[in-house]
């Protein structure tokens, strides 16, 4: 039991370090309003599930996994999975965008020449 | 006689460029622009010799890249027919004409459809493969998307949104041409594979796997 509360109290820390550091990262302008709240929605749900564990099983059930733990990992893959993807389509728009700049460039050259 | 002039991307192509350039001009082209596409060799330099107007990339990015800037480069210079022609002599520069026949007659676009028997197996069964996926994801049926070979009508070529920077932009023409309801037609040409030109353009397994994510994607950001 003391255990559990020791792991209760370090989650905590945890999560209310990563919500600080979101919200910094916001009111430096390094993500936009849209990723702000997603983030700290999801922050905010990992709090609670770290104060009320029990809640997890309760998901898990309603979702039909079982285990709240199974729970966590499918949500976890699937979190992954999707930021992996928002990363490439990010990647190929920037690779699209460099391509746009580097033909600009060949174009205004030769028109100065 | 309308104004042609052929686009000819390039990328470390110094061996052939010359050549390509002098039998493009032999046969009545006089209008070339060649894109250097960030070549590392003397490609810039002896393109500029033989007289065709270089484009250069200050850094690679492929042959999607290359085409896009050589067709608004066509457009600026007042082209009304614009054909692609790859560096690597595998086309016969007599095929062109077929293709501006075909723009003549009033299509939008033409393709050269590569029936040398010639062609190895291995590189026929991926690019089938490709023309099938085209198939698939953008819903037109070509015969040889991946061919080098192309006319455009001034019309059809300032529609033609390109996107992708590499190989997959050959999947994504047939795209366009699609999308814009552009009228095409396919004309059989020859492909000559020399030994230099199979080292050059060869798509491997991997690349056309490449290719085809690329192609989703464009799908997807669309």
């Amino acid at each position: 039991m003391n255990n559990t509360i020791i792991l209760q109290v370090l989650g905590i820390i945890v999560v209310s370090l990563i919500m600080i550091l979101v919200f910094r990262m916001y009111f430096k302008r390094k993500i936009i309003l849209a990723d702000f709240i997603v983030w700290e929605f999801f922050w905010a749900l990992v709090g609670i599930l770290v104060l009320a564990p029990a809640l997890m099983t309760d998901i898990a059930k309603v979702v039909g996994v079982g285990r709240g733990v199974d729970a966590i990992i499918y949500f976890a893959l699937f979190l992954l999975f999707y930021l992996i993807f928002k990363l490439s389509v990010r990647v190929e728009k920037l690779d699209q965008d460099i391509t746009k700049v580097v033909k600009e460039i060949a174009l205004k050259e030769k028109k100065r020449k | 006689m309308k104004n042609v002039t052929v686009v000819v991307p390039a990328y470390n192509e110094e061996k052939t460029i010359s050549k390509a350039i002098k039998i493009l001009k032999n046969h009545g082209y006089n209008s070339v622009i060649v894109v250097d596409d960030g070549s590392k060799d003397n490609t810039y330099e002896l393109a500029l010799k033989e007289g065709a107007k270089v484009y250069r990339h200050i850094i690679n990015r492929g042959l999607g890249g290359a085409l896009n800037t050589g067709i608004s480069a066509s457009l600026m210079n007042g082209a009304e027919f614009i054909v692609t022609f790859d560096a690597d002599l595998q086309h016969n520069p007599k095929d062109i004409k077929k293709l501006i026949d075909a723009l003549n007659l009033g299509y939008d676009v033409a393709i050269g459809n590569r029936i040398n028997k010639n062609m190895p197996l291995i590189r026929r069964i991926g690019n089938k493969g490709l023309d099938f996926f085209t198939w698939i994801i953008f819903g037109k049926y070509v015969h040889d998307t991946q061919s080098g070979l192309r006319a455009f009508t001034r019309n059809a070529a300032s529609k033609i949104n390109l996107r992708t920077n590499r190989m997959e932009v050959s999947s994504e023409i047939i795209r366009e041409v699609s999308i814009n309801k552009l009228k095409l037609r396919e004309v059989p040409i020859d492909a000559i594979y020399t030994e230099y030109s199979q080292s050059k353009g060869n798509t491997s397994f991997i690349d056309g796997i490449k290719i085809l994510t690329k192609l989703m994607f464009r799908r997807i950001m669309e």
